[in-house]
């Protein structure tokens, strides 16, 4: 039978009542944690898989999916709103969606990033059932070599985040890539820079940075104003929904975020992210108005809110076809299988078609339902800016440091984000942008281990990075990036004449 | 007073029984059926008094639970520790008639976790997932531990052993430990063994390996099993000791393959692979388990409870059944047995450690 037959039997099996009403569970419950920072889906799933035990394996299966892409919805409504994004996945997000809130544009942004996640999540669920055998080696070609010229490709679109000011940009990495070196060092188990304290041995937390940077420090300005006098209520200007120009403009962002975030999903580790950075590098260089990104500029919503979702369905496949988890989530996804005595593999696709396509299907209809669910939140949600500022302030810090503390349960991570809760005030008064930062703290740790394994392996010589032909691309394809803000004014000079001739 | 004396009894008599069926110095290898019997053996030896009165005094007295219980785990949700705990944290919620909630403190070794549960008030309310990891290897791989693993903890029980195999990338032509051995030997450079991170069990066996043959093997680090897995599968690196949760997977979809068992007894899973004494080198021996603790000082009628509630669960068919599904075997020690084989552990590992050098705190 071909994927289409297979995908027709699985709709037979997720259009049960009992499995719709798995599917609208878990994706509710992915929203509302989506929507809380902190509390992830990886969490929440491992609490629910107790409960689930002696439920039916493929009704449980669907929701706990439900809930881990329903959480990739809601992490972009905090972004958006109160700048504080929920999970590394959602920085960029917060560039210009936040901008698009201040510019009164809060109902398109969320109304934007639900479309493209619908798309893009539908989209990819067809690219899960049509490739996901196609495609299963490929996780497996991804070596530490791969990976850290990955690392290093998605590094350089860092560069394109700086802002107006390179050395300043720069600077923000660096410092970044600076604390990802702390706690214990994983190839020689030597700790470094840990000051003997126990809570940095595991390294600084994401969330805390992200909270800190973010959310604490915009309620430092935003304190700021109110002292000054200055705040005033963010004016919805526009319709709510979006005009026929934003729609326009995020079309085709949306489907080129959907294709880097399927395939970037597919390959273990930082897939989500790393998809949502080069959607957005992608977006900037393509835009004719460049210097606008970060001001509100809808495309930076769409393709990066459409890669994050695209990099879910993306994620099933190593999961389905070799079981091998990407990510945190899929991890606690692969010990559901297990736990029911399923193995994923090629093999659970002969074994047990009723479950993997039934599960496919089921986030087709997932999707549908996210959809239908968001939507009429965004009005909601969009009222949050109304609240007058001395009460959205305390509201935004109780929910960070609810955010923090649900994560590990530790006050000294409270102390740390008020820490870069200053540092990102202090980054704001001097126009240093913060998401450099973030991302090379993100990228930073794993590129370092990638970079030491695979010399390791090599036995201390470089020349594996050039071995395999995925290297070399990513090189090129580094070394290209690079090099086109230098050589596309050359190019353009050397054209134009001739275009005018 | 009475009361007292009786629960008294029940634990030092629980803890004989205990101890006297676990004789043989390796844990990992004793038979099911040994262990069965061991665990019936404890509970008619407390059982009959606890089938009287007990339950219900013991509950008046200290009012044991009187809230729903933490159970405090140390590794990320997902893996093979977090699922026994989740196992027995269902079971104990059934039992004990309060929910006892499973919290994930992952990072450094256990020692983030095992430091709050060392603190906490010792009511037995809450309690620790304590582990090889955590209990076996931490008090002798780290100098500074904000605890000591003995003084500050009441251990109650163990629950789950999980022996460790031998898994090779399968394009290797080798089919056993000694043509593995050869075949590193022949290898410039020698193989590359991959570790869930340093300090962690699988290097530690790794390095023990290592010292008993002395094939030639580079160690490489992953953060987690499952990366470590997964390039073994892709032949980036060639071999890892773990048990069998992080390897299953890969070892069915054929992509690894086992080569030997760090049991004494050879695997139910795979009865046709030989054990490392087998194979000549009986000094190489690993294992994965997991048991409860709490804080140091809780009253010794709720010690009892919590260890003759893990006896029963331990031997539930469904529980045994699901923990051979990942490789385990419910295996129940009592309190003193339990604390007598950690002691075990940490003197084995410590020698590795100072043996091998190649962990430096």
């Amino acid at each position: 039978m071909d994927a289409f037959g297979h995908l027709l039997n699985g709709f037979a099996v997720a259009a049960q009542p009992i499995n719709l009403a798995y599917v609208f569970l878990g994706c509710l419950l992915g929203t509302v944690i989506g929507v809380l920072p902190g509390i992830g889906p990886a969490a929440a799933i491992a609490l629910l898989l107790p409960i689930t035990y002696g439920i039916e394996p493929t009704s449980s299966l669907i929701m706990l999916c439900g809930i881990y892409y329903g959480a990739m919805y809601g992490g972009s409504t905090t972004s958006i709103l109160i700048n504080t994004p929920g999970e590394s996945s959602s920085v960029m997000t917060a560039l210009d969606g936040y901008a698009m809130a201040r510019n009164g544009r809060a109902g398109a942004a969320l109304a934007i990033s639900a479309i493209a996640s619908f798309i893009a999540g539908t989209i990819s669920v067809v690219l899960l059932t049509l490739l996901a055998v196609p495609l299963a080696g490929v996780a497996l070609k991804f070596g530490p070599a791969e990976y850290f010229t990955l690392m290093l490709f998605a590094m350089t679109s860092v560069a394109a985040l700086t802002g107006q000011s390179l050395s300043k940009g720069l600077l923000s990495m660096f410092i970044g890539l600076m604390f990802a070196t702390i706690g214990i060092d994983l190839q020689s188990g030597q700790q470094r820079f840990t000051f003997d304290l126990p809570e940095l041995q595991d390294g600084i937390g994401f969330i805390v940075v992200v909270v800190g940077l973010f959310a604490i420090a915009e309620v430092f300005s935003g304190l700021e104003d109110l002292i000054r006098g200055r705040s005033e209520i963010i004016r919805l200007s526009g319709r709510l929904w979006l005009t026929r120009d934003e729609w326009r403009r995020s079309v085709m962002p949306i489907l080129r975020g959907t294709g880097i975030g399927f395939f970037k999903g597919v390959l273990p580790g930082a897939g989500a992210t790393i998809a949502t950075i080069l959607s957005y590098s992608v977006e900037r260089m393509l835009s004719r108005d460049k210097a606008k990104f970060g001001t509100g500029m809808i495309e930076g919503v769409a393709g990066p809110e459409a890669a994050n979702n695209a990099s879910t369905g993306g994620a099933m496949v190593p999961l389905l076809t070799l079981g091998i988890p990407g990510s945190g989530s899929t991890a606690v996804l692969l010990a559901a299988f297990i736990m029911y005595g399923l193995q994923p593999g090629p093999l659970l696709f002969e074994k047990r078609p009723d479950l993997v396509w039934g599960l496919i299907a089921s986030m087709y209809i997932g999707n549908l339902m996210l959809l239908i669910l968001n939507l009429p939140l965004v009005g909601v949600f969009v009222r949050l800016l109304y609240i007058p500022i001395g009460l959205l302030l305390p509201m935004v810090l109780s929910i960070s440091a609810i955010g923090i503390f649900a994560v590990n349960g530790n006050i000294f991570e409270l102390y740390l984000a008020l820490g870069f809760g200053v540092i990102g005030y202090v980054f704001r008064k001097m126009a240093i942008p913060v998401a450099p930062l973030v991302l090379s703290l993100v990228l930073g740790g794993m590129m370092e281990q990638s970079f030491r394994q695979a010399m390791t392996i090599s036995g201390a010589d470089p020349g594996v990075f050039v071995r395999s032909p995925i290297c070399i691309a990513l090189l090129a394809a580094s070394a290209l990036a690079l090099s086109i803000p230098f050589v596309a004014p050359l190019l353009r000079r050397f054209f134009t004449p001739r275009a005018a001739a | 007073m009475h009361r007292i004396d009786a629960s008294r009894m029940q634990r030092r008599r629980a803890g004989q029984a205990a101890r006297a069926c676990t004789m043989p110095s390796n844990l990992a290898a004793i038979p099911a059926a040994t262990l069965r019997a061991a665990f019936a053996a404890s509970l008619t030896a407390a059982g009959t008094l606890l089938a009287t009165a007990l339950p219900s005094t013991a509950i008046a007295q200290v009012a044991f639970p009187e809230r729903p219980l933490r159970l405090i785990v140390h590794v990320p949700p997902g893996g093979a520790l977090d699922f026994t705990a989740r196992v027995v944290g269902q079971k104990l919620t059934e039992s004990l008639g309060q929910q006892v909630l499973v919290e994930n403190r992952p990072g450094a070794g256990g020692i983030a976790a095992s430091e709050l549960v060392s603190k906490a008030t010792p009511d037995g309310h809450t309690l620790l997932l304590s582990s090889s990891t955590s209990h076996g290897v931490a008090p002798v791989l780290y100098r500074k531990l904000p605890y000591d693993a003995f003084r500050d903890f009441t251990h109650i029980s163990l629950v789950a052993v999980l022996p460790a195999l031998m898994a090779i990338n399968a394009d290797l032509p080798a089919k056993s430990v000694k043509e593995f051995i050869a075949l590193a030997k022949a290898r410039p450079g020698g193989f590359l063994f991959a570790s869930a991170g340093n300090g962690s069990g699988p290097q530690l066996m790794g390095e023990q390996f290592k010292l008993a043959t002395g094939a030639p093997m580079t160690h490489v680090p992953y953060k987690g099993a499952a990366a470590a897995v997964t390039d073994i599968a892709s032949g980036q690196v060639h071999v890892m000791f773990d048990s069998l949760p992080s390897l299953i997977s890969q070892v069915k979809a054929g992509r690894l393959r086992v080569i030997a068992a760090l049991s004494e007894k050879r695997a139910a899973l795979f009865p046709d692979v030989q054990t490392m004494t087998e194979a000549g080198y009986s000094s190489v021996e690993g294992s994965i388990w997991t048991g409860l603790s709490g804080p140091a000082g809780i009253p010794v009628a709720v010690v009892d409870r919590l260890a003759n509630e893990s006896a029963r669960i331990v031997a539930m068919p469904d529980v045994q059944e699901r923990f051979a599904g990942v490789g385990g075997t419910a295996t129940f020690l009592g309190p003193a047995a339990y604390v007598d084989f950690i002691r075990r552990e940490n003197r084995k590992w410590a020698e590795v450690i100072k043996a091998s050098g190649a962990v430096p705190d």
